[in-house]
């Protein structure tokens, strides 16, 4: 049994976004400004947060996790719990379409079947 | 047709492929309970995150709406003061649980238990209050998913793993041990009846004398 810790929560995300989490208390935050080199920009901060153990969960935006997907991925694909890393939609709403979708096909990757859920 | 793997063929390995056998096939029938339970849990934290993330779309949608009346009302500059004053060391509790023998993170969402919010009452307005509440809905909701979606993808690996084991007893090793018996079975009888042509033969030389 893992002992209970207190982990940190990190935003990684633009002006709206980490205005709306600091109000309520989020102080590690990275605000990606729309500069010419925002994918590098977001590589360094999550790159900067994952190898941090004192964070738990990452907040990103999800266009910028389109930027360091193949990072995401490593993290799922490992054993260690965190930091997970949420994907939150930016002001203009989800790029992803349906949500059951694109679950749909997570687990049509593990079961090897689709299911309606 | 499974091939038999390369054993010498005496009556002790004979034994020990037997019990290897039996062992194979009530590990694979553990195994395949297994299996099913993960699915079924893995089911349910599928639900579970779909939901969860419905959530937080919705969320999100009210919290951007009331977060850009509040920037129109006080101005990013102003804001930026009450947010800086808002900081806080937020956190998230985790510990872990067990599910089917595959450990699980845990979230809880630390909560401030009494500390109003960091901001200045009186300087600004309840759109703050407003978009204050609609975040920290947000935060849980995020909260929430963080762990369902990891839970997901813990036990979608497991499932995967699991798989490959019982996949591996079920169609390479228990086959492959059954042919091994076979064969070494049909070799002892061979032998047996080399055995006695043998000894008849040698019955007829004697007797030939």
């Amino acid at each position: 049994m893992m002992p209970i810790r207190q982990l940190g929560i990190a935003v990684i995300g633009d002006k709206d976004l980490v205005n709306g989490l600091r109000l309520i208390g989020v102080s590690r935050y990275y605000m990606i400004e729309d500069s010419h080199n925002a994918s590098e920009d977001v590589r360094e901060a999550l790159g900067e947060l994952i190898g941090d153990p004192g964070i738990g969960v990452v907040i990103i935006l999800e266009e910028y996790a389109k930027h360091v997907e193949d990072l995401i991925i490593q993290l799922r694909g490992g054993k260690r719990f965190v930091p997970v890393i949420v994907e939150v939609p930016p002001r203009g709403g989800t790029t992803y379409g349906d949500v059951g979708e694109y679950y749909k096909e997570f687990i049509k990757r593990f079961l090897g079947f689709e299911i309606e859920i | 047709m499974a091939q038999p793997f390369k054993v010498r063929p005496t009556k002790i390995e004979l034994v020990n492929l037997k019990r290897r056998l039996a062992l194979s096939s009530r590990v694979q029938k553990i195994i395949k309970d297994r299996l099913s339970i993960l699915t079924l849990e893995f089911l349910q934290t599928a639900r579970e995150t779909v939901e969860a993330k419905r959530r937080l779309l919705s969320n999100f949608a009210e919290v951007y709406r009331a977060l850009s009346i509040t920037v129109g009302y006080h101005g990013y500059i102003a804001l930026e003061k009450e947010l800086i004053a808002s900081e806080r060391d937020l956190g998230v509790a985790a510990g872990s649980r067990s599910v089917a023998g595959v450990r699980t993170p845990s979230f809880e969402l630390m909560s401030h238990n009494g500390v109003g919010r960091g901001y200045n009452l009186v300087d600004t307005s309840s759109w703050v209050d407003q978009t204050a509440q609609l975040s920290e809905k947000c935060l849980e909701a995020i909260v929430e998913l963080a762990e369902s979606q990891r839970n997901l993808e813990l036990l979608g690996m497991e499932i995967s793993r699991t798989k490959r084991i019982s996949n591996a007893l079920e169609y390479i090793v228990i086959p492959g041990l059954q042919a091994t018996i076979k064969y070494l079975e049909q070799k002892f009888e061979e032998r047996d009846r080399e055995e006695k042509t043998r000894l008849k033969r040698v019955k007829i030389l004697l007797q030939q004398r």
